[in-house]
């Protein structure tokens, strides 16, 4: 595939000539009168029939049916080009039926939710890889759960070896919790690093009463703090990267049934295209 | 600490596959078994590894990936010694979004389906597209006054079948059916669905006249392009669905007619720009019809209302257009007031005198000589036979007697001949009078319908009859004094022998002195009627029951009854003699073929709508600032309204558009001629004053209509 700019301006282009030439038929078709509502109608099921067919594409890896990073250009293209298509469908009002209003709502949420998606998939991915180890989103329990028994085996080390309590006591009050499972989904997200300036400062704090051992062990955890912290951190980027298909997803097969319904009823009544 | 977190590398790394649909339960604690769930989600793992036999005893197969071999090994019997504890196995994030996506979807079908197959009334509010204009907007709407599909079935929804169909083999689309339903309340006309509701033929004209039109203007650049792309239109097709350019279900306040100028201009050959530069120049607007009623504007301005005091001592002359015209109902035409608040007080003497008489009976004045006849009337003004009355000629030409006499005068040689004739014209009157006296409005009815033939009919000669009824009682009363013995004298003349011929001498004293309705002249012989006011009844029957005849306003063809048929129409329609009905009121061929008088102005209520959509209402409150500024501000009106010069108008007692000089000044027949009423026809360039995009809006509807020649929703614009 060509570069990043190279491929954005010849889709763009693509997009821009397109939506111009939709935006011209619409006008021609309407000057002769014909029923662009039917025409738009149709193309318009079909760009969304086609958008759908990507999820389908995924999951068919075995039959040679094009890159899938082609498919994705062309569902983000194709799914920007809905909008203009919708909007000549809609006539550039807002529609003021039950159905076609409820149907106009899905659509605007099937491609508010992908514009969405794709500036996450725009935006996360650089931060992903600026911050930590890059690492599989499933396996992440697996590596919580690690630094979580290298931890308390750092803390069993501190109570066999130094014989105190003030480690222990401050894992069990303010550091178990934390290495429990992924915390602090929203601060990460808003790309926050609060949380971990507390622990890492409530630490510190201790540090005071600390002997030299101890002080040891306490910075060793304090490292496993940071790589929770980043752990922490991928999940909540990565969560959210498959969170935002839990809408489009469902939105799209929401409006694919008002759709058929929709179509069903316009022919039912008006013959379509005649 | 173990960097980095993540190994790639068999031993070290296991194969993640998230798409399948279920996961270890303990995955999210960080210590999912290798084993894994089955497809259907249940944990399969019970034991770590299945060890393998090696040479006698077993060794353990855990994979490395999960610690490699174990301390412990195999038990002796082969089994796993690391039993692992069951897991309630979770979807995976992949299937949960496919069972999401599931549920959504099937909660909207359900929720559609629960509402469609609910109460209708809900089920309407969902199927219907939006709400429907105020215009259609009823309490008690329902889709299928409009929808010939809307009683839905299923195969009626699916499309297969609907109960129409069933009912009805038509194959026309579903959007002609439905435009049918329009017309159950909107009436336009015989071809309904045509372009402009105009039949093949009037628009087969109106493109052919259009055609031959030279003009050298330039369509808009989207309609050339849009043509030369898509080259035909649903417009080019021979009947158009009402929804093509109607839409609705788009709100209350939505505007059904609304239509792009370019959208008009795709049909129309003259195509341009805008209204002021390129519109066609106007063709005697808005007089390219006469008016039904004849008045001359100029002359009336110029020369009469001028010499007011002189003329018309007696009369009062308008002081502003207002007088004579006032606003309709919905003040988009003005429409002339009635006659006696326009015309009366100068023209209702007019309607009244002894030139207004015509004469429907008269004795005539015969050479008898000694013809056995019986009594004859003497010493009285008698008519000759040539100039006997039109109507009584229609009445004689049914008489046998009538014809031989004719055609014994059409040969005579000499006197005795003559005399033979004029006998049995005589003869043929005395059996016409004792007819009338005796069978009075039925004899009438049925001598005209004989008369006519086949060019009249039962309903014709009735309303003839009907006018002229109580003429028989003035004929009774004078039959009394010019044969006083006519019954003796009908039944000896049925006999062998025939009456004498004897001298009936009538007193002049004996003269009645009604001079109105029907009545006998001065002269005594002559039964007449003369109008007692304008708009007299008898006049008018007359006249509207005479035009239904067919070919009454053909020239004379020999045959004598239907040839004085038409000699009467000519005297009753004569504008400068008799009634003089047609001086004012004009007669015209409609499209049905057949003949109409305007008795009346034009009608708002009745006029036939056309392709120009004029209404003076906001011209009028522009002009004259409120509308009753109008009074008095004749100004105003003669922006657009210029009167012709009274120098350059022709001098006539009826214009040519009402009168045919060359069918010997009989009424015009034809109502497209124009220049009558003595105004200038209105340039294109007064309107395009205002209208132009900026100002008063220049697009094809704020003029022209669309729908013509319908009876519905003159309202216009």
């Amino acid at each position: 595939m060509r570069t990043f700019a190279a491929r954005r301006l010849v889709f763009g282009s693509g997009f821009v000539i397109t939506a111009a030439a939709v935006l011209f038929a619409d006008s021609a078709l309407s000057v002769l009168m014909y029923p662009v509502a039917h025409v738009s109608g149709w193309g318009l099921l079909g760009l969304v029939v086609f958008l759908a067919l990507y999820n389908v594409r995924k999951k068919l890896t075995v039959i040679p049916l094009g890159w899938s990073a082609w498919w994705l250009q062309f569902h983000i293209y194709f799914g920007l080009l809905t909008a203009v298509v919708f909007a000549v469908h809609i006539g550039f009002k807002i529609p003021n039926g039950t159905l076609e209003v409820c149907l106009a709502t899905a659509y605007a949420a099937v491609f508010v939710s992908g514009v969405v998606g794709l500036i996450l998939s725009r935006v996360i991915p650089p931060r992903l890889a600026s911050r930590g180890e890059e690492v599989i989103f499933e396996r992440i329990p697996v590596f919580v759960r690690r630094i979580r028994e290298e931890v308390e085996a750092l803390v069993l080390q501190c109570i066999s070896e130094t014989d105190t309590s003030a480690v222990p006591n401050f894992y069990l009050d303010g550091l178990r919790s934390y290495f429990e499972r992924p915390r602090n989904y929203w601060s990460h997200l808003v790309h926050s690093t609060r949380p971990l300036h507390r622990i890492l400062t409530d630490m510190e704090a201790q540090h005071r009463y600390l002997n030299e051992k101890e002080l040891g062990l306490v910075r060793e955890i304090e490292d496993r703090v940071r790589i929770k912290d980043d752990l922490d951190y991928h999940h909540a980027m990565q969560k959210t990267l498959k969170s935002w298909m839990f809408f489009h997803i469902p939105l799209t097969w929401c409006l694919l049934v008002l759709a058929v319904f929709h179509v069903v009823l316009v022919h039912a009544f008006t013959g379509g295209i005649r | 600490m173990s960097t980095p977190l993540q190994e790639f590398s068999p031993g070290k790394s296991s194969y993640e596959r998230p798409t399948l649909p279920w996961v270890c339960g303990r995955a999210s604690e960080g210590c999912p078994c290798h084993i894994g769930p089955t497809n259907s989600g249940v944990c399969q793992a019970n034991l770590e590894c299945t060890p393998y036999r090696d040479g006698d005893g077993f060794r353990c197969a855990r994979p490395p990936a999960w610690g490699g071999a174990c301390e412990k090994g195999p038990l002796p019997d082969g089994s796993c010694c690391q039993t692992v504890v069951l897991c309630r196995p979770r979807r995976s994030i992949r299937a949960r979004r496919k069972v999401f996506s599931i549920c959504s979807a099937g909660f909207v079908l359900g929720v559609l389906l629960l509402a469609f197959g609910s109460d209708p009334d809900v089920r309407n509010e969902l199927v219907s597209p939006g709400e429907l204009t105020l215009q259609h907007h009823t309490s008690r709407q329902q889709c299928s006054d409009c929808h010939s599909q809307a009683d839905l079935d299923i195969d009626g929804l699916t499309g297969a079948q609907t109960a129409e169909d069933s009912e009805s083999d038509d194959s026309a689309p579903l959007a002609l059916r439905d435009s049918r339903k329009c017309l159950a309340c909107h009436d336009l006309g015989d071809s309904p669905l045509n372009p402009h509701a105009l039949s093949t033929g009037e628009m087969t004209s109106l493109s052919s006249s259009a055609m031959l039109d030279k003009h050298d203007g330039t369509a808009p650049w989207l309609v050339s392009v849009a043509t030369g792309l898509l080259g035909s239109s649903p417009l080019e097709s021979d009947e158009l669905a009402c929804s093509l350019c109607h839409k609705e279900h788009r709100g209350k306040f939505f505007d059904l007619t609304k239509l792009a100028d370019a959208q008009c201009q795709v049909c129309h050959t003259k195509q341009f720009h805008n209204f002021a530069s390129g519109h066609p120049e106007f063709d005697n607007f808005p007089y390219a019809r006469r008016t039904r009623i004849h008045f001359d504007h100029t002359t009336h301005y110029g020369t009469h209302f001028a010499n007011f005091k002189r003329l018309m001592p007696d009369g009062v002359a308008p002081e502003s257009c207002r007088n004579c015209h006032e606003p309709d109902a919905s003040r988009r035409m003005m429409p002339v007031v009635s006659f006696e608040k326009a015309c009366g007080s100068c023209h209702e003497s007019q309607m009244q005198g002894p030139y207004t008489d015509l004469a429907f009976f008269a004795i005539p004045d015969l050479d008898l000589g000694d013809q056995p006849i019986g009594d004859w009337p003497t010493g009285i003004s008698l008519t000759s036979p040539e100039d006997i009355p039109a109507f009584m000629q229609v009445l004689l030409s049914t008489q046998p007697e009538w014809r031989e006499g004719l055609q014994i005068l059409k040969v005579a040689v000499d006197d005795s001949v003559s005399q033979r004739g004029h006998a049995k014209l005589a003869i043929a009157t005395k059996y016409l009078l004792g007819d009338l006296a005796e069978n009075g409005e039925e004899a009438v009815r049925k001598r005209l319908l004989q008369a006519m033939g086949e060019k009249g009919n039962e309903k014709i000669a009735a309303n003839l009859a009907a006018a002229t009824a109580p003429m028989v009682e003035s004929l009774r009363a004078a039959s009394r004094q010019w044969f006083p013995k006519l019954k003796e004298e009908l039944s000896a003349l049925e006999g062998d022998s025939p009456p004498p011929k004897a001298d009936s001498a009538i007193d002049p004293e004996s003269r009645s002195m009604v001079t109105e309705g029907w009545h006998i002249g001065a002269s005594q012989s002559v039964v007449r009627y003369r109008p007692f006011r304008h708009a007299d009844p008898v006049p008018r029957e007359l006249i509207d029951a005479l035009v239904q005849i067919k070919g009454i306003e053909d020239d004379p063809d020999g045959q004598p009854s239907m040839d004085a048929l038409r000699t009467l129409f000519r005297e009753v329609t004569d504008s400068r003699a008799s009634f003089r009905c047609t001086k004012c009121h004009s007669v015209e061929r409609v499209e049905s073929g057949r003949l109409t008088v305007n008795w009346q102005a034009l009608n708002p209520e009745s006029a036939e709508r056309n392709f120009v959509a004029f209404s003076h209402a906001p011209h009028v409150t522009l002009l004259g600032g409120n509308g009753k500024a109008l009074q008095g501000r004749d100004q105003d009106c003669r922006t657009c309204h210029l009167l012709e010069e009274l120098e350059d108008r022709e001098r006539a007692f009826i214009h040519p558009p009402y009168e045919n000089p060359l069918a010997g000044w009989s009424v015009n027949l034809n109502p497209d001629t124009p220049g009558c009423s003595g105004f200038l026809p209105t340039s294109k360039r007064v309107c395009a004053e205002c209208h132009v995009e900026q100002r008063a809006g220049d697009s094809c509807l704020k003029c022209h209509n669309y729908h013509v020649g319908s009876s519905i929703h003159r309202g216009g614009r």
